[in-house]
């Protein structure tokens, strides 16, 4: 007993040539949609990666933003990191300037406080020198302390800015992670259009049918063309069709996945004329 | 008195207090200076008379064994009473010296209260106008290897 198999093309028998036709350029109309909401998604997800780097200081400057670029919750990361840089480079201002922390300040303070004015045993008593110097001491702490009273909205604001920012890098970090469900469902999406087309090619080219429009490239293709391999002439009308040879910037023309032989120096076969060759002599 | 108390601290409360301790200060040592040139006194006197009595034991002509046995001990207590000679008038000076502290501190902040004390408070002053406390100029001397 033998089990045939159901035809790949089982429901397209019976069509007319101009419904398979319509439906072939209804899936790479489909197709079109998808590739261009990838591009959309991969410069977001761009973007996103970015802006998460720049916040926790893994990259020194903000992502470029474009003037249409409308994502409110990446500006607000932006802003709030760039709040936060400035409210540091405040703080390390003022703690360059000062040296000590407010908390070993208040203590010196007391301690030189209570030295100076306490009432010791006679052999316990300071010398004038070093009252002197204690004097002038803990004025000078009293100033730092005051300066850092009124620099204390400073640790304040840069106590809320930072836990401001952790939330947003949060919300940006959860809206990263969307963005890369999105990019492989378009994928899936993308691959399962591609596959329709080319059954429906195949079906017009068995029916002696060439469709009009050729298919569109896979993604495979332009690395290929850069890389200095061969296509074939359909896919060079694909993508004269679909576009891919003039936007196409592969980011290294090298991809470290394609082994290239190495070319060996061209050696010069023609003797040098005119000077003697000269031989490095060992000393 | 805890820091915010600390920065109400005028430098007139701090002198005052400072004269004040001074001169509850300064009324003791008087008779502590008394007490240590009495107990010098002593000291001297002992070591004197031990002093005396061991030359005299050194300048008989003839020694035996019980003389120099007695020498020995004259030896040890003249030692031991010079050594608190000493300590007495380390003690008595000490003493001399903070009464003298006292004085020239209880002139020196007196005068200062009236006279003003700017000259204290240079790095404070620094510090007020936005520049760097005398701890971070320490600290960028280091860095520089003391340039």
């Amino acid at each position: 007993m033998s089990t045939s198999k159901p035809s790949l093309f089982a429901d397209l028998v019976g069509l007319t040539d101009e419904a398979i036709e319509s439906m072939y350029e209804d899936v790479l109309g489909k197709l079109a949609t998808v590739d261009a909401e990838l591009v959309g998604l991969h410069l977001n997800k761009k973007i996103h990666s970015e802006t998460i780097k720049f916040a926790v200081n893994k990259q020194d400057t903000p992502p470029t933003l474009g003037a249409d670029y409308d994502n409110d919750l990446i500006h607000l990361a932006v802003q709030q990191k760039e709040q936060f840089d400035a409210l540091i480079k405040a703080r390390d201002a003022l703690v360059e300037r000062l040296v000590v922390p407010p908390h070993r300040v208040s203590k010196t303070m007391h301690e030189f406080y209570n030295k100076l004015t306490a009432d010791t045993g006679i052999g316990e008593s300071p010398t004038l020198a070093s009252e002197i110097d204690m004097f002038s001491r803990f004025f000078e702490l009293q100033a730092m302390l005051r300066t850092y009273r009124e620099n204390e909205t400073v640790q304040s604001e840069l106590r809320k800015t930072r836990l401001e920012l952790l939330e947003t890098i949060k919300s940006v970090n959860k809206n990263d992670r969307k963005i890369i469900q999105n990019i492989n469902l378009n994928r899936e999406r993308g691959k399962n259009l591609r596959n329709e087309a080319g059954r429906l090619r195949t079906y017009m080219k068995n029916n002696k049918k060439t469709p009009q429009r050729p298919m569109p490239p896979k993604p495979d293709v332009g690395e290929r063309l850069f890389s200095g391999e061969a296509i074939t002439m359909e896919e060079l009308a694909s993508m004269l069709e679909h576009g891919g040879l003039i936007d196409e910037k592969p980011e290294s023309p090298r991809s470290p996945s394609k082994k290239r032989k190495k070319r060996k120096p061209i050696r010069r076969s023609v003797p040098i004329r005119g000077e003697p060759k000269q031989h490095k002599k060992r000393e | 008195m805890q820091g915010r108390a600390l920065l109400d601290v005028s430098p007139e409360d701090i002198i005052k207090a400072i004269l004040e301790r001074r001169e509850k200060t300064a009324r003791k040592l008087p008779s502590l200076i008394d007490e240590r040139t009495s107990e010098n006194n002593r000291a001297y006197r002992l070591a004197k008379e031990s002093h005396d009595a061991l030359k005299l034991l050194l300048d008989e002509a003839e020694t035996n064994q019980s003389e120099n046995n007695a020498i020995a001990k004259a030896q040890n207590i003249y030692e031991e009473n010079e050594a608190f000679r000493r300590r007495t008038v380390s003690r008595l000076q000490t003493a001399k010296n903070q009464l003298q502290d006292h004085e020239d501190a209880v002139l020196f902040w007196s005068q200062l209260i009236d006279k003003g004390w700017g000259h204290l408070l240079e790095d404070a002053a620094r510090i007020d106008g936005g520049g760097l406390s005398s701890y971070a100029l320490t600290k960028n001397k280091k860095i520089n290897g003391g340039r």
